[in-house]
């Protein structure tokens, strides 16, 4: 099971464009092989799970599961540069 | 032990023997000559003081208890091969001792011996040994004496031959006349080239003149010279930089005879200089390029982050720091992430995390890079929190404006509709008292009553601008478009001001020529005609009795039109450019306007500085609102003017065709559709009507006409009526489905077709005209754009 975690400020458009462009992505990628499971963080409700992972800033998504761990941070729209990013360049191809 | 060298006078003897009486008495005898005496009872007590002592005589008995006297002699001179022996011996031993004698003996004494004997015999003996030590002493001097030259004698050999210098000696006349093996390595010619030429000859023509010119000045004054530099020419033709030190050699009575000297080749070092200087300038750039980058990198006011591929921090700079609030060592080594942009230098908004939570915004950029040989990526972040917050500020505050700007307009609306209800009840009581129909007045009654009435209808003018202004600031100027006859509304305006301009002996003229050749112009009619009626009005209030009004138009090409305001919120309407456009003036020589008035005369509640008469004054919203109708157009308001000589009001219309504006209102319409497909067209054909009337008469006659086809259309429609858009003039009625696909547009076009047949509509008071009805035209199946889905509408009539 893939687990990847995205951080957000808010329900701003900025934020739904990052979910919708991540899913999308995953949806794309990974669903073909397999279930995912993204989970959304707003870093407004949940300060310490932020802190804990060391989110610097937002948008801001990380691979947690499997391992090793991967951070990607600003715009998700290239699913290229993504799944390179997350290291799910093996499944993307 | 070396015992070579013996410098003292008397002799140091060891005595052995086993009877203590025979040493004793020996001792005695030998110490009294001076010599210094050592004894032992035993041979091998002996050999010990042998072995710490040096010994030069040693006298011993032959029979001696626990060694054999021959042994024992045997052992000393192996420990001491210098010393002398003495043997004291008995008769019976003799031939053996003269045996002892001839090998390693140097005298005996026979027993009973002679104490004077004994003493001869180590006088003897120490002369002797004496001779020896010298003679080896001498041998040894001349030893180190010869090492010593042959030392010195080798040293110079390899200082000549083996140094690194070339070494040298030159005559008077600068010829060479000794040179060390050296020189072929350093100039590749052997000694016996060398020898018999000059310096010179291995020089070039310009060093060699330098160089015999240092040469010339130093033998004249005849003192050694050091660390001198040339450039020689080597065999192959290299340049070799030579360093020769030199002294001078004179003969006995002081002439100066040559220098002998060295060169030593520093062409190496001389390289090696070069290239430690250039070395250094290069470090020194880079230092500076690397502080100079250093410094652009640290004070750059955005945040700068450099990551590896896995998103590990590895460099950021101090704005960086700042912006996440974290030290540099902090932050360097833990996981940033990869950062992703839409591509190079687009840039990407991001919300700043820190402790605090969201403390900031930024725009990041990022660029693929090397850090320390490694490819890596370089973001960079500039900070737009407080551009953020005061955009969000503008926005609020713009919303704010426009509420308010809103509610005003709405206000004056509303106030205006609410002031003109009682003002036409009052104007109506004192229009009836004006007009005696409560009887007679009285002649002063009359005046005040005709004063009310003049200030009512100034009121009522008042009223209708606000009202007018209002709409045109809220945008709700909706317009009419029709064809546009200059000569017509010339007419209507000098119509209805005659009597006012020949009230002041004024000529209100129409330029009649000006009205040939110019295009057809589409507006809205009564607007333009208030436009009219204001610039007219103001020319005659603004100019002397007896002066003179003309209105005129032309045709002008150069344009640079607004899009028309077709519709409210459609500024930027589908109106292509005009192909042409006509320019109408109102132009008087009344008294003109200062430039200051020019500039401002526009503005709302602006009063012209010199109004002629106070019973003139107007709302002064006229202008105002005049410029925002011809604005409303898609044209310009302006004025010209000369202070004393009259003023020029003219305003532009673009010469739109009808089609060009029929279709811009149905493609903004139909655009909008775009998103929900699908939706049909129809298309009513009212050609049997006629064209539409260019008269006021005629344009309120289509309206009732088009109102009443609405009617109908929409009791068949069935739907909301604002979604029915009936596109009118010219022919033609459009009638747009929304959310109707092919099948029920056909329905609709039979519904329709009953409808009219049922329904006889009325135009000009004639009933029963005929209508054909298109086939319906459907969005997307028909055709993508609007163009072509409206050609297609035209070939689908019946």
């Amino acid at each position: 099971m893939y687990t990847i975690r995205l951080y957000v400020v808010g329900k701003t458009p900025k934020s739904i464009k990052a979910i919708e462009d991540l899913r999308a992505i995953l949806d794309d990628a990974i669903k073909t092989q397999g279930d995912y499971f993204l989970e959304i963080i707003d870093v407004l409700e949940n300060p310490e799970l932020a802190a804990n992972d060391k989110i610097l800033a937002t948008p801001t998504a990380i691979k947690l599961l499997p391992p090793p761990l991967a951070k990607v941070i600003g715009d998700f729209s290239n699913k290229e540069k993504v799944l390179l990013g997350l290291d799910l360049k093996k499944i993307g191809s | 032990m070396d015992k070579t060298i013996k410098p003292q006078e008397k002799a140091t003897i060891l005595i052995v023997n086993d009877e203590p009486i025979i040493l004793k008495l020996i001792g005695d005898v030998l110490a009294k000559e001076g010599h210094e005496i050592y004894t032992a009872d035993r041979g091998d007590n002996a050999l010990k003081i042998i072995n710490d002592v040096s010994i030069d005589i040693l006298v011993t008995d032959i029979k001696m208890p626990e060694m054999d006297g021959v042994q024992f002699i045997n052992e000393a001179k192996k420990i001491a091969p210098e010393i002398l022996v003495i043997v004291i011996t008995g008769f019976p031993e003799i031939d053996s001792a003269i045996n002892l004698l001839k090998i390693n003996v140097y005298d005996y004494i026979v027993k009973p011996m002679d104490p004077d004997d004994v003493m001869a015999s180590v006088n003897r003996a120490w002369d002797r040994q004496r001779q020896n030590y010298e003679n080896k002493q001498l041998i040894q001097d001349l030893k180190s004496a010869n090492d010593l030259l042959q030392q010195r004698e080798g040293r110079f050999r390899s200082l000549t031959e083996n140094t690194s210098d070339w070494i040298w000696e030159l005559d008077v006349n600068g010829v060479f006349t000794y040179s060390n093996p050296k020189a072929y390595d350093i100039l590749g010619y052997r000694q016996e080239v060398i020898i018999g030429k000059t310096p010179f000859d291995f020089m070039s023509a310009d060093e060699a003149q330098r160089v015999a010119g240092f040469f010339r000045e130093t033998a004249q004054s005849g003192k050694p010279f050091s660390f001198f530099e040339n450039t020689n020419v080597h065999k192959d033709g290299r340049h070799i930089i030579i360093e020769t030190s030199g002294v001078p050699f004179l003969d006995k009575d002081g002439n100066l005879l040559g220098y002998r000297g060295v060169n030593r080749n520093i062409t190496d070092r001389k390289q090696a200089e070069i290239e430690r200087k250039q070395l250094n300038e290069r470090l020194r750039e880079s230092r500076e390029s690397r502080e100079s980058f250093q410094a652009i990198v640290n004070k750059n006011p955005g945040g700068i982050i450099i990551v590896n591929k896995k998103g590990i921090i590895k460099f950021v700079n101090p704005a960086a720091e700042l912006l996440f609030r974290k030290k540099a060592d902090e932050l360097i080594g833990s996981m940033f992430g990869l950062p992703l942009a839409n591509g190079d230098n687009e840039k990407m908004e991001l919300d700043i995390i820190t402790e605090n939570g969201k403390t900031g915004t930024a725009d990041m950029r990022v660029l693929e890079t090397t850090w320390l040989g490694e490819p890596a990526y370089l973001a960079t972040l500039f900070d737009v929190t407080a551009i953020k917050e005061a955009e969000e500020n503008l926005i609020k505050t713009n919303e704010e404006l426009i509420n308010i700007a809103q509610m005003k307009t709405e206000f004056i609306s509303i106030a205006s509709h609410e002031l003109r209800t009682p003002l036409t009840s009052i104007k109506n009581a004192v229009d009836i008292l004006l007009y005696k129909k409560a009887g007679e007045l009285n002649a002063k009654q009359e005046q005040f009553t005709a004063m009310a009435a003049h200030n009512i209808d100034r009121l009522v003018i008042l009223l209708n601008d606000l009202l007018d202004t209002a709409k045109l600031d809220a945008g709700k100027v909706k317009l009419e478009f029709a064809e546009l006859d200059p000569g017509y509304i010339f007419q209507k305006a000098v119509d209805t001001f005659k009597p006012q301009a020949e009230a002041k002996s004024q000529t209100l003229e129409i330029d009649y020529d000006s009205l040939n050749n110019i295009p057809t112009i589409y507006a809205d009619y009564a607007k333009i005609q208030q436009v009219m009626n204001n610039l007219i009005s103001n020319a005659l209030k603004f100019t002397q009795e007896g002066g003179k009004v003309i209105l005129s138009a032309r045709a002008i090409s150069d344009f640079g039109f607004q899009s028309a305001n077709l519709k409210q919120g459609e500024k930027d309407s589908a109106i292509r450019n005009p192909q042409s456009a006509i320019e109408i003036s109102v132009t008087d020589n009344g008294s003109g306007l200062s430039m200051d008035d020019q500039k401002m005369i526009f503005d709302k509640f602006y009063q012209a500085g010199h109004t002629l008469d106070q019973k003139s004054k107007g709302s002064g919203l006229g202008l105002n609102i005049s410029r925002g109708l011809v604005k409303a157009h898609g044209g310009k308001l302006l004025v010209e003017s000369e202070p004393g000589k009259g003023c020029r009001f003219f305003f532009t219309l673009p010469g739109f065709s009808p089609e060009d504006i029929e279709m811009s209102v149905l493609e903004i319409e139909i655009s909008k559709l775009a998103n929900h497909p699908p939706f049909s067209l129809l298309c009513l054909n009212l050609k049997g009507i006629g064209p539409l009337s260019k008269h006021a008469k005629g344009l309120k006659i289509h309206r009732q006409f088009l109102a009443q086809l609405k009617d109908v259309a929409a009791g068949v429609i069935r739907q909301d009526s604002d979604r029915i858009i009936m596109q009118k003039h010219f022919g033609r009625l459009i009638i747009i489905l929304p959310g109707t696909a092919k099948a029920g547009a056909m329905i609709v076009r039979n519904k329709l077709k009953t409808a009219f047949y049922e329904n006889p509509v009325f135009f000009d008071e004639q009933a029963g005209q005929v209508f054909s009805i298109s086939m319906p035209v459907t969005f997307p199946e028909d055709g993508q754009i609007v163009k072509k889905l409206l050609k297609k509408l035209q070939t689908y009539q019946e």
